[in-house]
């Protein structure tokens, strides 16, 4: 029997793995000081975990399908497509919203045009910063979409965008960051899920900036 | 005592008797599919990711790794599963649930004939499956903008509906 022929998501490496932590690092770096520049607050965040998981999986990542998260989503256009999904827990939406607004939220699950409006803006900022370092060094141009946002249950909020993956493969690329702000601790995670395409492109991309490294 | 409640995981279906539950968290463009027999009182429920697999594909083609993704295939393998179990093809009623449109705003702005939405063609396929298998479908509760999550209670083939802002509906 042939053997099946490899998606190019089973055939990346720990190497591969390791060049987009790189570039993930630093792009998540230009992200959090925009973010710490918009709130006036220092942010920090931890090194971004890369992995491979299995669609079924990405739920649990944000702790089980049923809890209720704020995901702003956006697509990436320009030499390279995918997505971008931002994910933060209900409390930590409350804390930047209270930061950025001086109003804290209501606690309950409706959110106001204007709490809406500026997480959608910290999604803009967040998602350009980032686009614009990982794209310098990749000598592409990377834009993103005007963002979407919504509030529930986190396995209604993926299954979106699983679909538009699973079309392809059954495991995807999650990179996986968390912030925190003083005092109140603002947690998120940042997905970044490339088309199976402009995996492809990514990678080899990266390989061509560590040998210029 | 209380009855078991055993979980369905995206692209996953599960089959049990009574007095067991069923139940998906969280479902957004993703659908639920109940099929239940009442005189045996097994059922099954089916947490479904994609419309179709078979289509537009030679029909040669190597089946997926995990067939229970998609529509067409999950449902013959679930109502497959049902008549091994001694359910008769002729009592089974489904029922769905599912196929929100959670980014609504990307989408409403679409232009005119264009695609409709992962949500709205999982809907779809489901009931053009559902009548290929000539399974009725008894009721459901599909659209919107809201996640669902879905319980199926075995004794009684009623399919419970919960949004995570609380609201909860019996079908």
């Amino acid at each position: 029997m042939a053997p099946a022929k490899l998606s190019i998501m089973e055939q990346l490496r720990e190497t591969h793995l390791d060049a987009l932590q790189e570039i993930c690092n630093i792009g998540m770096g230009h992200a959090a000081t925009a973010l710490s520049q918009m709130i006036g607050q220092t942010i920090n965040l931890n090194v971004p975990k890369v992995t491979l998981a299995s669609l079924d999986q990405v739920p649990d990542i944000l702790g089980g399908a049923e809890q209720v998260v704020v995901g702003i989503y956006m697509r990436v256009y320009g030499d390279l497509r995918g997505n971008i999904l931002l994910i933060f827990p209900r409390e930590s939406a409350q804390s930047l919203n209270a930061l950025l607004t001086g109003q804290p939220g209501s606690g309950d699950l409706i959110l106001s045009e204007m709490h809406a409006s500026a997480l959608k803006e910290v999604g803009n900022i967040l998602a350009g910063a980032y686009l614009s370092a990982v794209g310098s060094l990749l000598e592409m141009s990377l834009i993103p979409s005007v963002p979407s946002l919504a509030f529930d249950m986190a396995g209604a909020i993926v299954d979106y965008i699983l679909a538009e993956l699973g079309q392809e493969s059954d495991i995807t690329l999650v990179v996986e960051t968390q912030f925190y702000g003083r005092g109140a601790a603002i947690r998120g995670h940042f997905f970044l899920l490339p088309d199976p395409n402009s995996l492809k492109l990514i990678l080899e991309a990266s390989r061509v900036e560590s040998r210029r490294g | 005592m209380e009855p078991t409640t055993i979980k369905v995981r995206i692209a996953e279906f599960k089959v049990a008797p009574a007095p067991a539950l069923l139940k998906s968290y969280g479902l957004g463009s993703c659908i639920g599919v109940t099929l239940y027999d009442p005189e045996l009182r097994i059922g099954g429920l089916a947490h479904i990711l994609l419309p179709d697999w078979g289509k537009g594909k030679p029909h040669e083609a190597a089946a997926p790794k995990n067939p229970i993704k998609y529509a067409d295939l999950a449902l013959e393998a679930m109502r497959n599963h049902l008549l091994e179990r001694g359910c008769a093809a002729e009592r089974l009623e489904a029922k769905i649930a599912g196929g929100a449109n959670m980014f609504s705003f990307l989408f409403s702005e679409a232009p005119a004939g264009a695609k409709p939405s992962i949500g709205d063609r999982n809907v779809r396929a489901v009931r053009d499956q559902l009548k290929r298998l000539g399974i009725p479908l008894q009721a459901e509760d599909v659209g919107g903008e809201e996640g669902r999550t879905l319980e199926l209670d075995l004794s009684t083939g009623a399919l419970r509906v919960t949004t995570s802002r609380g609201h909860s509906r019996v079908l």
